[in-house]
């Protein structure tokens, strides 16, 4: 028995070991490229403080021309948005840019409309995308208070088992952080200032015109809301077009720019809930008048 | 509980150190430690099913001593029957009432007949295939007077809900599985060495190889029409690389876990896509079920003895049952089919059986092994696919040969890794078996190196995001 405890330690510990080692490595060149907002935010963000920065799903990625915007108001931004997200995600994106010694005049956020509607918060698809910051406090701390329900908690143990998070995430993680090492300044679909423009194609819909009420309640909104109070931070809810959807609410004392119902012809849209670069251009042009 | 979840990684060594270490001096409180186990294992699943396990253990257990008991005939095949009757009952409950009776209504139909009868709610219990014919093994020998029953019911017990094979097989044969449980277990280093290598071999095979194909698998078969031929031919393959790193890859385990406590499994898949022809297939995929047959229906019904109609009807039977046991499905019963027609040349040539034990390699054979390839995996079409019509379909435009585009595999950057990994993955596979093909070896053995890299292989490249189910569990 003990020869076969010695076999078992010395062909899993080794495994582990080199696990270890090869997870700890991707994680480094997943830091020290820009594959994903996380590190884009780290590494390419060389400004201490910039004039704004886009918050959001990916109506947010696909839905501004930030470098459009900046050239219609003379100011300098990011878009920090991440497709597949929500509120939590949008919070936990700002944290980290206040984290890495980064300051913002304004924050331009960009809640989806299914976020707003929970009161608490949920993992988003890509929420992964952090994991290499697994080890500062506000990502641990995310994770962990996120990570609930029946499936063992692979993203807040990864800051003790690194290959758990590599190795669940290996086709997102894993394999990016071998392609960082190779070209550290890769983006995954987004440029230099973080947009990603929809392929263009030919929409078609036959959605009736419909109204939503949204209220504000949702716990992530109101920290990102009190974030921005406790950093002087201006902050602008945006809500971008949606075709043949109007959104209201009852009252608040937030500066809101609601386009949902702005365009309204299927040319400006690539689906129902994302616009194409026509669309793109019209709303960023709204932005700019609102922001002057 | 699956061999690929996290709860089978506490749950393994749990057992492990209470089994040999706390245990070690009783055979008798080890077998009641595998029972609760079992149990356990099986009702993490679904508790509830865990009462039909018992029933049909009670009932075989019981026909089995009152078999031993009586010398009369007609008594002996009364309590035959009750098992049969019982376990087949089971079975034909379970798994194909609602096919009998959609099969019935629509044959009604087409002759102009309706019948207002809608289909039974009635889930699958997992593993029932295997474990029902495990115990009608059990009286069937005991009825020949092959076997004696054993007298203690938790051994009996143990024997029928071995958690190792207790949903997936190997189907054991009560002769070989049930005096292991018999007597004291010694703990043998080279033994549970070569459980743990082919614990991971077999894991290997599952969330590598086939967890990364039926990530194209999946989306071929759903959406046929949008696909090209050669996407579709690929398709094939891989669904052939699926199944067999699924279902061999839970033998592998499922053998490989056994061994840790000291049992023998038989082997249950002996490198079948080198084989040469369909009758040699049979001899090396899904052995536990193809003996099986042989044993119980194919040589009561006569075997290869009589006349050439009769060898021919022979044939039929065992591979249309044994498609029928795979699920309730005229897909089934068509694979069966296939497997049926493409036997029958080499049953009738009188060509001499090869040992599978037997593997001089010479490359003169390998057109003989491409085309059995190519056949068991035009047969797998019907094998995945949701309808016969389906199948057919899939088939006709592969031959149709529309277009040789294959961008479902290239077309973007998550696509083309997948295809890379899976690429990589056959041929490591390919590379470890044509070695041990080669050697005449009953399995992969993996040296220290090799467990190490096989073990990175599974954590890096394996899919624990959303792995598949294992493919058997719904037979």
């Amino acid at each position: 028995m003990k020869k076969f405890l010695f076999y078992i330690l010395k062909v899993f510990l080794t495994g582990l070991v080199l696990a270890y080692a090869i997870a700890e490595f991707s994680f480094w060149s997943l830091r020290r490229g820009n594959f994903y907002k996380p590190s884009f935010v780290e590494n390419s963000i060389k400004e201490k403080e910039v004039d704004y920065i886009i918050l959001g799903a990916s109506t947010a990625l696909t839905g501004i021309d930030t470098k459009l915007l900046d050239s219609l108001t003379g100011l300098k931004g990011y878009n920090l948005a991440i497709d597949d997200t929500g509120l939590p995600n949008n919070y936990l994106m700002l944290q980290h840019f206040l984290n890495t010694d980064h300051q913002t005049k304004k924050v331009i956020l960009v809640p989806t409309l299914s976020s707003l509607k929970e009161t608490s918060g949920t993992l988003g698809d890509n929420d992964y995308r952090f994991l290499m910051y697994n080890k500062r406090g506000y990502t641990h701390n995310y994770y962990d208070e996120l990570e609930n329900g029946d499936r063992f908690p692979v993203l807040s143990s990864t800051k003790y088992l690194p290959f758990l998070g590599i190795s669940y995430y290996n086709v997102e993680l894993f394999f990016p952080s071998l392609v960082s090492a190779l070209k550290p300044k890769k983006h995954n679909r987004f440029d230099e200032v973080g947009d990603y423009t929809y392929p263009s194609r030919k929409f078609k819909s036959s959605k009736e015109f419909e109204t939503k009420k949204i209220d504000f309640k949702n716990d992530y909104f109101q920290r990102i809301v009190a974030t921005c109070q406790s950093n002087s931070i201006e902050l602008l809810v945006y809500f971008p077009p949606i075709y043949n959807t109007e959104i209201y609410w009852e009252s608040s004392t937030l500066e809101i720019l609601n386009l949902t119902n702005a365009l309204k012809e299927t040319k400006y849209f690539y689906d129902e809930i994302h616009v194409n670069t026509l669309g793109k251009t019209g709303a960023t042009k709204k932005i700019a008048e609102k922001i002057n | 509980m699956l061999f690929n979840s996290f709860t089978f990684l506490i749950f393994l060594p749990i057992v492990f150190i209470l089994y040999w270490f706390l245990l070690k001096k009783s055979f008798r409180a080890q077998n009641i430690l595998l029972l609760i186990a079992s149990y356990v294992f099986y009702g993490w699943w679904d508790y509830r099913f865990l009462s039909l396990i018992l029933v049909s253990t009670l009932v075989d257990y019981f026909v089995g001593l009152k078999l031993s008991e009586t010398e009369k005939k007609a008594s002996r095949k009364w309590l035959l029957a009750v098992s049969l009757l019982f376990n087949l009952g089971l079975l034909c409950y379970f798994k194909y009432a609602n096919f009998f009776i959609d099969s019935w209504v629509e044959a009604w139909g087409s002759v102009g007949v309706n019948f207002n009868i809608s289909s039974l709610s009635v889930i699958l219990p997992v593993g029932i295939s295997f474990y029902t014919f495990q115990t009608l093994s059990y009286t069937i020998d005991i009825y020949r007077k092959q076997l004696q029953p054993t007298p203690s019911f938790f051994r009996f017990a143990t024997y029928v809900a071995f958690f190792p094979q207790l949903v997936a097989g190997p189907i054991e044969r009560a002769a070989h599985l049930l005096p292991q449980f018999d007597r004291k277990r010694i703990f043998d280093f080279e033994y549970a060495k070569s459980g743990i290598s082919l614990i991971l071999w077999g894991m290997f095979k599952k969330v590598v190889i086939a967890d990364n194909c039926a990530f194209f698998v999946n989306q071929i078969f759903n959406d046929i029409s949008g696909h090209s031929s050669a996407e579709l031919a690929i398709g094939a393959v891989l669904f052939g690389f699926q199944i067999y790193g699924d279902f061999s890859g839970y033998s592998d385990i499922a053998i490989g876990v056994a061994r840790l406590f000291g049992f023998d499994l038989m082997t249950n898949f002996r490198f079948p896509y080198f084989s040469k022809n369909i009758p040699e297939f049979w001899r090396r995929w899904h052995i536990s079920l193809s003996t099986w047959f042989r044993d119980y229906l194919y040589i009561p019904l006569g075997g290869s003895r009589g006349g050439l109609l009769m060898k021919i009807r022979n044939i039929f039977a065992i591979f249309l049952v044994s498609g029928l046991w795979h699920g309730a499905n005229w897909t089934f019963v068509i694979w069966g089919g296939i497997h049926a027609s493409l036997y029958l040349p080499t049953l009738l040539s009188k060509a001499p059986k090869r040992k599978v034990s037997n593997n001089e390699f010479k490359f003169s054979q390998l057109p003989a092994m491409l085309y059995t390839f190519i056949a068991v995996m035009l047969a797998w079409v019907f094998f995945r696919a949701a309808n016969v019509s389906q199948a057919l379909d899939y088939l006709y435009r592969i031959i149709n040969l529309n277009s040789a585009d294959i961008s479902l595999f290239t077309g973007s950057s998550k696509m083309l890794l997948f295809s890379l990994i899976i690429v990589f993955g056959i041929i490591a596979l390919l590379f470890f078996e044509f070695k041990a093909f080669k050697r005449s070896q009953a399995e992969v053995k993996l040296s220290v190196l090799s467990s190490i890299g096989v073990f990175l292989l599974i954590l890096f490249l394996g899919v624990f995001k959303n792995p598949s189910d294992f493919i058997y569990f719904q037979f």
